[in-house]
């Protein structure tokens, strides 16, 4: 079976992003068309009047949906990113302590201040904090295997988790606690530029990196010595990967809260259409994360009147999801063709 | 070109697997090394890679210490073919042989199409153009041997170290992979750890052996391996003999009971 070039499917995906970005914006409360919308934005830049369109066009919608590609394709491409530096399919941002931390700072930040920045600035500050102590652990431990470092991981996620409890235990049943907990399930709600301002330097940098090293993500799945004779240094290159998908997830997570799932599963489905060379595994993440969050967000804000925190629906999706493609994938591997 | 080894020698703790190695090779120049499970063979191959520093001595690519080189240059001049293992992702021929291009692509930069030509050219050059879009992960022991030597060449090596390349495989692939050292031999200087005598005596000029006490006895393959020197070095009575095949004399070592 003759099959299309990744570069093609690449382009294929990013356009079909911008389209379901477009409709994503059309869709909404009340259905404003692609026309209306686009009359919005010409408006909205020639400085003409303010309608209840053009307002929700700019400053609600537009900005959600921004939030959505960023979140999508960051988690996607950070997930690609550490399954890679892991070298295990099954790894994602959560395992070395990063989600866990930012959800600590995020959880600290509201119940200490009252003010959205200072909440998202902790987010981060503790997410880079997690991957801190995860690395003075292996470097203290004399070893940076992989093993050591997902051990790290784990007791650092395990630390955080516990001070996350200890915060919701002693935070206001009435206020801050249901702020808390919703923010802990992830949500877009609340999207605003500002927000999306003071988390964009680190995600750029992230994904900048990511992007730059991504074909040497596919030498960190060889053994260290391996890579060592190919001329590289293994540990500065893994971590160099752990980096940077630490910076994409303490910024995602500083914009939205906790969501699951995206980072795991849809490294997976990038692969099952470009194969596993990571020059293309992580625009395709890009594109199909984007399209995913978008799909996901845009679920959550219009089946019901109440929104749907977001890590239930990447959940509740994500999860068959997973098993349906472990499935296909096991029955289609005996021919051992790739993609 | 020469890869030299100068009273090399390495150990944990304070005891030595291996003391004053001593060995010169020249263009042309294949190198196997002989000894019992433990004695540092491969750690001596990652000691020669720079992989591991040696605690004594040193390795001398062209006169020049392999610790002086920058690691890209000298990845670039000497390459590795590991044992053959399982790999945790699934990977194409292709993307795992271009892997071996890494050493002469910049930091920032990603495979041009030079390199892909010179990718192509290694998969063609070992046979495997068949498999170039199959996953690593379903390939034969010896399929993937092959996938392992291409992916050396890949970055164009002056000299090729090799870690028991025809362990674990049949018969037919043995010779394979035998003819193939010896192909390579013709451009390149090669050194193979092997466990069979006969495969050293078949493709290689000079001999390494490695014994329990840490002694390393080089010389031309023919002087090295002797009937009393691998009974001794692996504790068993053994009976050295030849078979003639058309042209060529075959020679073998068959061990025959443990001492």
């Amino acid at each position: 079976m003759a099959r299309p070039s990744p570069k093609l499917l690449i382009v294929i995906f990013f356009l079909l992003m911008a389209a379901s970005a477009l409709v994503a914006v059309c869709i909404g409360t009340y259905w404003i068309a692609p026309a209306d919308v686009f009359a919005s934005y010409v408006s909205y830049f020639n400085g003409e009047g303010r309608t209840i369109t053009e307002i929700v066009v700019i400053n609600l919608r537009t900005p959600r949906v921004i939030l959505a590609l960023m979140v999508g394709m960051g988690l996607a491409a950070a997930g690609a990113t550490s399954q890679s530096a892991f070298s295990n399919p099954l790894a994602s941002p959560d395992v070395i302590g990063v989600s866990s931390g930012a959800a600590f700072g995020a959880a600290l930040g509201i119940l200490l201040f009252n003010h959205e920045a200072a909440t998202q600035i902790l987010a981060v500050t503790f997410g880079l904090a997690a991957i801190a102590i995860v690395f003075t652990l292996c470097k203290s431990s004399r070893s940076d295997s992989m093993l050591m470092i997902v051990l790290s991981g784990i007791i650092v996620a395990g630390l955080f988790s516990a001070l996350v409890s200890l915060i919701k235990y002693v935070s206001d049943p009435m206020s801050k606690l249901p702020e808390i907990t919703y923010w802990l399930m992830g949500t877009m709600s609340g999207a605003s530029y500002s927000r999306i301002v003071v988390a964009l330097p680190m995600f750029i940098a992230g994904m900048a990196m990511i992007y730059v090293m991504k074909w040497r993500l596919n030498i960190l799945t060889l053994s260290d010595e391996e890579v060592m004779a190919l001329g590289h240094n293994p540990k500065v290159v893994r971590w160099t990967a752990v980096f940077a998908s630490t910076l994409v997830v303490a910024a995602t997570v500083s914009l939205c809260g906790l969501v699951g799932w995206v980072g795991l599963v849809i490294p997976h489905v990038a692969r099952l259409f470009v194969g596993t060379d990571n020059r293309h595994v992580i625009p395709m993440c890009m594109a199909v994360g984007g399209i995913f969050m978008l799909a996901m967000d845009t679920i959550c804000r219009t089946v019901s009147v109440e929104e749907i925190p977001l890590s239930i629906m990447t959940a509740v999706v994500g999860a068959p999801l997973f098993a349906i493609l472990f499935i296909w994938r096991g029955r289609n591997k005996a021919g051992g063709i790739i993609r | 070109m020469s890869f030299e080894v100068k009273n090399g020698g390495f150990g944990y703790g304070c005891e030595y697997l291996f003391r004053n190695v001593n060995f010169k090779l020249e263009q042309n120049d294949v190198l196997a090394t002989l000894g019992p499970n433990g004695t540092g063979k491969t750690t001596m191959l990652k000691c020669m890679m720079n992989i591991l520093s040696w605690r004594e001595g040193g390795a001398f690519l062209n006169e020049k210490d392999v610790c002086m080189f920058r690691r890209k240059d000298f990845c670039r001049k000497v390459a590795y073919v590991p044992q053959a293992r399982a790999y945790a992702f699934d990977c194409s021929v292709i993307d795992m042989v271009m892997m071996g291009r890494t050493p002469h692509i910049g930091a920032f930069s990603e495979p041009s199409s030079k390199d892909m030509e010179v990718t192509e050219e290694k998969i063609s050059q070992m046979g495997i153009s068949k498999l170039a879009e199959r996953s690593c992960a379903v390939l034969s022991g010896g399929e993937l041997q092959m996938v392992l030597i291409a992916r050396a060449l890949a970055s164009e090596p002056e000299v090729l170290i090799m870690d028991e390349p025809e362990s674990n495989l049949d018969y037919h692939n043995q010779l394979k992979i035998l003819n193939t050292v010896k192909r390579l031999s013709q451009d390149m200087i090669c050194i193979i750890n092997t466990h069979y005598p006969e495969h050293a005596l078949r493709v290689s000029n000079k001999a390494l052996l490695l014994s329990k006490d840490g002694s390393a006895d080089y010389g031309s393959t023919e002087d090295v391996i002797t009937e009393e020197s691998i009974g001794d070095v692996f504790s068993v009575n053994t009976a050295m003999g030849s078979v003639k095949a058309g042209e060529e004399t075959l020679r073998y070592v068959l061990p025959i009971s443990i001492r």
